[in-house]
């Protein structure tokens, strides 16, 4: 039986970190409490990985740009939670993030052109924003993984 | 920021992470048009052999360290007084000039005289690490007799200033990790941050700890000048100073999570 339980990050509670844990792959995982923790196929998280796990659900949860500010804040927390999760390998998750759904209202000259409802997957909002830096961090990381 | 693609090479020099960047370089300073108007700028002396020879295309600052004056100034503001004590003004001169005005040494040394195992005492800290102190300025002394003809490294600092400096950073750890434990998690789990943020990110680091166990760690490490503030718009933001950070995120990867809070 697989005792160990793939973590999505929307969902933790702060009752869920004493039990995560890193599979083989580097990948996290939420074990059952009560059960030993002999468990060979999994590790203990490192101070290192707890910390980013936590300021990846700063970014996701807590940060709040202003209103006012460029787009590119806007979006400040899916990409400072992407770099987050990239440091303890949660590629899965980072991967979601980057699909993302943006809406963002654009004022426009002409609004039947553009639609104040649209929205797309946070990638091509940044390549559409033209913050190429940005969108080529992101690819950098997946591909040195 | 070409440090980013700089590494070490193993025996006290740097290296590009990849000789790509330095033929790509090399041909950039050597190019006879550059109608780029790109500025790259660098802590370290990148090492290209050409560089010299084309001063157009490349500038060194070499940077100084603080005057005597200046950084007693600077002492007077972080809150260390030594009035009327002529005893403790020349202990603190002699710690400048062995850390050479470094300002970043010197910020973590006020903080520690003013923890409070030594209560802002300049005397009973020198006392703890006299041995220390006299080392460097013994190492010091040696150097200046076989390099005084070098006229550049009066304006300077000496190599091996990093190693010191990175030393006596280690060491305000090693402290604090004994004086404050929730200060010195702090301090090691911020260096996951890439930039300054809000207390409030500060503080879900450990968000499994009462509030105020979090906020006293917080005002122990900016009493220590550990952390550095700094505004963006109406916000006041905090982060690690770069020699710092990398010590800490070292120390935390090396560190295995204790998952029951201790300390309370």
């Amino acid at each position: 039986m697989d005792i160990n339980v793939p973590v999505v990050l929307q969902q933790l509670t702060l009752q869920d970190i004493p039990l995560l844990r890193l599979d083989l792959k580097g990948q996290l995982v939420r074990s059952i409490p009560g059960l030993p923790t002999t468990d060979t196929s999994t590790r203990k998280l490192s101070l290192h990985h707890l910390a980013n796990l936590k300021a990846a659900l700063y970014w996701l949860q807590d940060y709040k740009p202003e209103i006012t500010a460029p787009n590119i804040e806007q979006v400040r927390g899916y990409l400072e939670a992407f770099h987050h999760l990239g440091e303890v390998s949660a590629w899965q998750i980072a991967y979601e993030l980057i699909l993302t759904p943006i809406h963002i209202k654009q004022p426009s000259a002409n609004a039947t052109l553009q639609s104040t409802n649209q929205s797309l997957p946070l990638y091509q909002q940044l390549e559409i924003w033209g913050y190429l830096q940005e969108l080529a961090d992101l690819y950098v990381l997946f591909w040195a993984s | 920021m070409v440090e980013e693609v700089l590494a070490g090479d193993g025996k006290g020099g740097i290296k590009f992470v990849d000789p790509a960047f330095g033929r790509f370089l090399e041909q950039v300073i050597r190019a006879s048009e550059m109608p780029s108007r790109v500025i790259l700028t660098s802590q370290e002396q990148p090492p290209l052999a050409f560089q010299g020879r084309y001063p157009e295309r490349t500038y060194l600052q070499r940077l100084s360290g603080l005057s005597e004056t200046e950084a007693m100034q600077l002492f007077v503001e972080w809150g260390v007084v030594v009035a009327a004590d002529r005893e403790e003004e020349t202990l603190l001169k002699r710690i400048i000039q062995a850390y050479e005005g470094h300002p970043l040494a010197l910020q973590v040394i006020a903080g520690e005289i003013q923890s409070d195992t030594y209560a802002g005492n300049v005397q009973s800290y020198w006392t703890e690490f006299e041995a220390e102190f006299l080392a460097i300025e013994e190492q010091k002394r040696a150097e200046e007799v076989s390099s005084q003809s070098d006229r550049l490294r009066l304006t300077c600092y000496r190599p091996q200033l990093q190693d010191i400096v990175q030393a006596r950073i280690e060491q305000v750890f090693q402290r604090l990790s004994s004086a404050d434990p929730l200060a010195y998690r702090l301090l090691l789990m911020a260096a996951s941050y890439r930039r300054a943020v809000e207390p409030a990110a500060w503080h879900r680091l450990l968000d499994e700890y009462p509030l105020e166990l979090t906020h006293s760690a917080f005002h122990s490490l900016e009493r220590r000048y550990l952390i550095e503030r700094e505004r963006y718009q109406n916000l006041v933001l905090y982060r690690q100073h770069s020699l710092i950070r990398c010590v800490a995120l070292q120390q935390s990867m090396e560190t295995e999570e204790e998952m029951t809070p201790h300390g309370y």
